[in-house]
């Protein structure tokens, strides 16, 4: 046994332990960076994008195929609603100069038109449990910075965490460690997202903080607030699913189906031009 | 020797791509540690130096993918491949029993330390880990160290086996 604890591979494995103890306490107390980190991300990354290629590839190949006469049906169900919206949008053309004439009028723009967006790839996701991360295969080198908004087609996905050169680590907003300002669109009653463990784990989260008198109800569309400066107003986050009193009387909450479907995200859009309020 | 390692790296990178990638098996977002039941299968199978090796850079890409803190996983794997392989066959004999006592082990050990810090700093129900992330984890990683343990094994055979056959010639 003491051979065990005196052989030099048992050193050498605790002085590389104590280096990434050393590293993980720096990230955490200093947010400093971690030159390995950006190694393996190189390194990894055309793996990652490799088996996410043939993932996607596969996928579409078995979907298209096992999936006919689903797609004839829904082929038909999407003729149908390009119809209606047609006609909707018809109507929308006039709504849409009236709200740019009162734009005008109040002097307000939307915080969400003017984003300029990266296009990025999901290569991997967490693998430990406890967060809902996920890596693209775009960083540093296409203009994407720590903090930066990430959106997919139909709605908010979360925040860049860490960047590399060629990749970038995303936090969901359903993670427990994240919270984002948000308003019911109907009601326009600010409230707060937040992840937990169990809502995570069954793919929804937490709408906290919501007035009492809140007339909100299920179905209701929840979007960003733009409060805090964090996350640009105006992004869809999800629809409500159910909602009830807090514990403690006072205020109500409410469980969130996100917009976007985090099990079978492919493409993300990277916000590299919202200065949000903490960064300026 | 060479060539063993090789074999084992083209295996890791299955591994890994099947844990951080491809999940084809997820349950409340929780999917098996393919790349754990690796590392403490070399390990008991070749010995400690690949599986802390194996542990160590497995670790660190299965780290990349997302996760709390970068260089956890690392650690955690490094150990517990270096510990299946060098604690000694007194204390319990190498095989299938050994891989998933430490694998079991390692995920209910490392995540019960995990537990602790999320209800220490941000007071997280126990209950809820237990339900959404400890149990998931071991139920559905046990059936995949006994089939890890024997993927690995065949690898192990047949590389040997062809050493054997160039020696021989």
């Amino acid at each position: 046994m003491n051979n065990f604890f005196r052989s030099r591979f048992f050193i050498a494995i605790i002085i590389i332990a104590c280096f990434l103890a050393g590293f993980m306490l720096n990230l955490v107390v200093d947010g400093g960076v971690m030159p390995h980190r950006t190694i393996i991300g190189i390194i990894s990354s055309p793996f990652t994008t490799l088996g996410t290629n043939i993932k996607n590839g596969v996928g579409d190949f078995f979907a298209s195929h096992s999936k006919y006469e689903e797609l004839l049906a829904e082929k038909e169900a999407l003729e149908k609603e390009i119809h209606d919206l047609k006609k909707r949008l018809e109507n929308s053309y006039t709504l849409e100069v009236e709200l740019e004439r009162l734009r005008q009028l109040s002097n307000v723009t939307s915080k969400t038109e003017n984003l300029e967006l990266v296009e990025a790839q999901v290569v991997s996701v967490s693998t430990d449990g406890w967060t809902s991360t996920f890596s693209i295969n775009k960083g540093s080198l296409a203009g994407i910075k720590e903090k930066d908004v990430v959106i997919a087609s139909t709605g908010l996905v979360g925040k860049v965490r860490d960047v590399g050169p060629n990749w970038a680590t995303v936090v969901a907003f359903t993670d427990p460690q994240i919270a984002v300002g948000a308003i019911v669109t109907r009601t326009n009653d600010a409230a707060m997202t937040e992840g937990t463990i169990e809502l995570k784990a069954k793919g929804l989260c937490r709408l906290s903080y919501l007035n009492k008198n809140s007339s909100a109800i299920r179905g209701d569309l929840v979007q960003t607030s733009g409060l805090g400066g964090l996350y640009p107003a105006g992004i869809l986050i999800g629809t409500i699913k159910d909602i009830n009193i807090d514990d403690n009387g006072l205020t109500k909450y409410a469980v969130i189906e996100p917009a976007v479907d985090f099990t079978d995200l492919r493409k993300v859009y990277v916000s590299i031009n919202y200065a949000s309020e903490e960064s300026e | 020797m060479v060539k063993k390692s090789f074999l084992y790296t083209l295996c890791f990178l299955l591994l890994f791509l099947i844990e951080a990638v491809f999940r084809p098996i997820t349950v409340f977002g929780v999917s098996p540690l393919y790349v754990l039941c690796g590392t403490v299968a070399v390990g008991i199978l070749e010995n400690e130096k690949f599986g802390g090796i194996f542990g160590l850079i497995f670790g660190l890409f299965c780290d990349f993918a997302g996760g709390s803190v970068f260089g956890s996983q690392a650690i955690c794997f490094m150990f517990v491949g270096f510990l299946a392989g060098a604690i000694s066959d007194a204390v319990l004999s190498k095989g299938l029993a050994r891989t998933v006592i430490f694998t079991e082990g390692a995920i209910i050990f490392f995540n019960l330390l995990k537990a602790l810090f999320a209800i220490i700093l941000d007071e997280s129900d126990f209950i809820q880990i237990l339900l959404y992330i400890l149990l998931p984890k071991v139920l559905l990683t046990l059936p995949f160290s006994i089939l890890i343990y024997y993927f690995i094994r065949l690898i192990r055979h047949f590389s040997d086996r062809n050493r054997e056959r160039k020696r021989l010639w």
